[in-house]
């Protein structure tokens, strides 16, 4: 089976990265650096298996996004893990509280979020 | 003169009250023996008389008053010595001198008899002045020839002594008691005066006083204001920075990314792997990348320190626990180095009181740093405990501190040499040394040239011994806890009510914030907001139809009342608490 993931990140080079290494990984991934556009892909394509959120985007507060999808999927939502460059413990404890299943602090090595994705999805599984 | 007829006896009394009548009238001595040589002079047939009275001390005799000669040494005033004198034998004794003769009496003082026989005085009597016994003077009276007295003369002489003795002594004793009443006025009023100055004095000094206080109290408003803004200044440097690094982070992650991922031949590459020309170059790209992100992480740390912003939650720490990961995560630091990194605890380690995340950063900073000064041996991360408090230690074998250099290791950028070969921001001792601080401890440091250096420091032991779990690598987490349940609604707020905002957010709610109407519409049709918030001032022309349109609840805020089918209305300006208590009730409603 493979996992469908949605990347919502508007860096596009550190986007390419991400892609790059999970496609590597053999998830396939979908790409958007809107929240807006995100909302429109799930509403139109399949259900993501995982969805990567960065916090900040240009039209929605990342962490509104979070709690925006996490009420758009109800009991069935798939996890949500927050990529974020807003690092500190408050913004740490800001993602667990919102219902990020993990938190990625940028800067990160690829290794480090393959590693995450494997696991959340392996749980999934 | 007066003889002892009955005639004579009636003419004494008569003389006699006459003199009383006159001197009793004057209080003031000086006046009174004026009247008194006068009244003499007028009732008694002499040629001259002359008062004297006993000087304070009763040692001479002033002249005080006379009639009937002149005399260009003698004036009031002048002093006779009692010894030697007729006036000081007529004192001494208390008893009339009479038939005196000046012509040929050596107890007359020179002056005195000179000035009398110029004038052809050559008869006197001596009267004492008599005050309760004791003679306080002597009337002198001068005839042209010596006389002679009867019982009565003498008699009546005595009375007038007594007379202008009483007068005298009487008048002296109401000066002296006026005297001593000015003095004491005086002295009163000088007082007075004294307590007035010393009152204006004490105002002055209470003015001065006020006006020092006044400066100083404008001294500390300054310095409030000053600190005020420099604590703001600090705020923002914090701001800016924290700003700053975030917007560097994401930059360093494509770098770091690619750069690792190049160098472990990831599996975007392919089958390809990097040629040794490369390498060595994406290695330095990489190290540099990760030099950069700990520059920010220390700067940022340090700007939080130093504006109050860093706060420490302490808790339970298993301090094995945290020193074995601390250790098995720098061992990548190593690269090649022949160093054995180890732990050494007692078998019943106390959990410590600190806060895990800056504990594990202090002990990756102390492993770290003595990496970097150790080329081989051993790095040994140790606890014990120790006085009541459990000691934490990191030792190496390494090239060790000069002991001139040790006072200043704690410096910012003193702390490492500036050979970039040992690759350090120059902020971590300084950094660590604040954190251990923070945790109630104090980072000492012991080193011996060419052998090593041990760092340590005590931390309190937990009051509870029941172990907090500790977190995961700091910037990956995976939350083990599921998730707090989504939360009740969405509003779709077009106001530029900042508070507004904030108050709804804060009450739980999921707040959208379109830029315009556009946006608006976009967002309603992705999201299906509970309730469209809308400021009238948002609206476009067609605001009033577009309302209409919406397939929500829709709240208004207007300058004023209008006429519009909307679910809430608010006229400004709002009260955030009472916009969330409304919009809480109406989205209540709407729950089947």
């Amino acid at each position: 089976v493979t996992h469908y993931i949605l990347l919502v990140e508007d860096n596009q080079a550190h986007a390419d990265l991400m892609i790059r290494t999970l496609a590597a990984e053999g998830y396939s991934v979908q790409h958007t650096s809107h929240g807006l556009d995100a909302a429109a892909m799930i509403q139109r394509e399949a259900r993501p298996s995982l969805i990567l959120m960065d916090f900040d985007l240009p039209d929605i507060d990342g962490r509104n996004m979070v709690l925006l999808l996490r009420k758009q999927f109800g009991e069935s939502a798939p996890p949500i893990v927050a990529v974020t460059a807003r690092t500190s413990e408050g913004d740490i404890q800001d993602g667990q509280r919102i219902g990020c299943a993990a938190f990625i602090g940028k800067p990160f090595y690829p290794d480090e979020l393959v590693q995450v994705v494997n696991r959340l999805l392996k749980d999934t599984a | 003169m007066i003889d002892d007829s009955p005639e004579s006896r009636a003419q004494s009394l008569a003389t006699i009250n006459a003199i009383a009548d006159t001197v009793y009238r004057y209080r003031d001595p000086n006046a009174l023996v004026e009247k008194a040589v006068d009244v003499i002079i007028q009732y008694i047939p002499v040629t001259s008389v002359a008062l004297l009275l006993l000087a304070p001390g009763g040692e001479s005799l002033d002249l005080v008053a006379w009639r009937g000669f002149t005399s260009e040494t003698l004036q009031v005033g002048s002093r006779l010595p009692i010894h030697g004198s007729l006036t000081g034998l007529t004192v001494t004794h208390c008893e009339i001198i009479t038939d005196y003769d000046i012509a040929h009496s050596e107890a007359l003082e020179p002056r005195v008899q000179r000035a009398l026989l110029a004038q052809g005085l050559t008869g006197c009597i001596s009267v004492p002045l008599l005050f309760q016994e004791h003679a306080i003077g002597a009337a002198n009276l001068i005839f042209h020839e010596s006389q002679r007295l009867t019982r009565l003369q003498r008699e009546t002489l005595m009375a007038i002594g007594k007379t202008i003795g009483l007068a005298v002594a009487n008048a002296q004793h109401v000066a002296r008691i006026e005297a001593e009443i000015q003095e004491r006025r005086r002295v009163e009023a000088e007082l007075v005066s004294y307590r007035e100055h010393l009152e204006e004095l004490v105002a002055a000094r209470t003015a001065d006083l006020e006006d020092a206080n006044g400066l100083l109290r404008e001294m500390n408003v300054r310095l409030e204001a000053a600190q005020r803004h420099a604590e703001e200044i600090s705020q923002a440097k914090t701001v800016f920075l924290s700003n700053m690094s975030h917007e560097m982070r994401t930059p360093l992650s494509v770098i770091i990314g690619y750069a690792s991922s190049m160098l472990k031949q990831s599996p975007i590459y392919g089958d390809v792997s990097l040629p040794d020309l490369y390498r060595n170059d994406i290695a330095l790209i990489l190290d540099n990348g990760q030099y950069i992100l700990r520059l920010i992480n220390d700067l940022l740390d340090l700007s939080k320190i130093e504006a109050g912003r860093l706060e420490m939650h302490p808790v339970e720490v298993d301090l094995a626990a945290l020193l074995n990961e601390a250790i098995h995560d720098s061992m990548a630091l190593l690269h090649d180095k022949p160093i054995a990194l180890r732990t050494a605890f007692p078998e019943s380690l106390p959990l410590a009181w600190a806060d895990p995340v800056r504990m594990r950063q202090i002990a990756l900073n102390l492993i770290s740093n003595a990496i970097k000064f150790t080329r081989s041996g051993t790095i040994t991360a140790s606890a014990e405990v120790t006085e009541n408090r459990v000691r934490v230690s990191v030792a190496d074998t390494g090239i060790g501190i000069a002991e001139s250099a040790l006072p200043h290791i704690f410096e910012r950028f003193r702390g490492t040499p500036s050979d970039r070969r040992y690759d350090g921001t120059g902020l971590g001792l300084n950094i660590t040394r604040q954190l251990v601080g923070m945790q109630g401890g104090e980072l000492m440091v012991t080193s011996t040239l060419g052998q090593g250096s041990t760092f340590s420091f005590t931390l309190k032991i937990a009051p509870n011994q029941t172990a907090t779990p500790l977190h995961q690598n700091g910037h990956i987490r995976i939350f083990e806890v599921p998730a707090t349940p989504a939360p009740p609604g969405t509003i779709l707020i077009l106001a530029p009510d900042l508070v507004l905002r904030t108050a709804i957010e804060s009450a739980g709610y999921i707040v959208l914030c379109p830029e315009d109407q556009i946006q608006a519409d976009a967002m309603i049709a992705r999201f299906t907001p509970d309730l469209v918030l809308v400021d009238t001032s948002f609206l476009a022309q067609d605001g009033q139809v577009w309302i209409k349109t919406l397939p929500c609840k829709v709240g208004l805020i207007a300058d004023k009342f209008q006429a519009v089918n909307v679910d809430l209305f608010f006229i400004k300006p709002v009260d955030p608490n009472q916009v969330v208590a409304a919009l809480q009730q109406t989205l209540a409603e709407s729950r089947p």
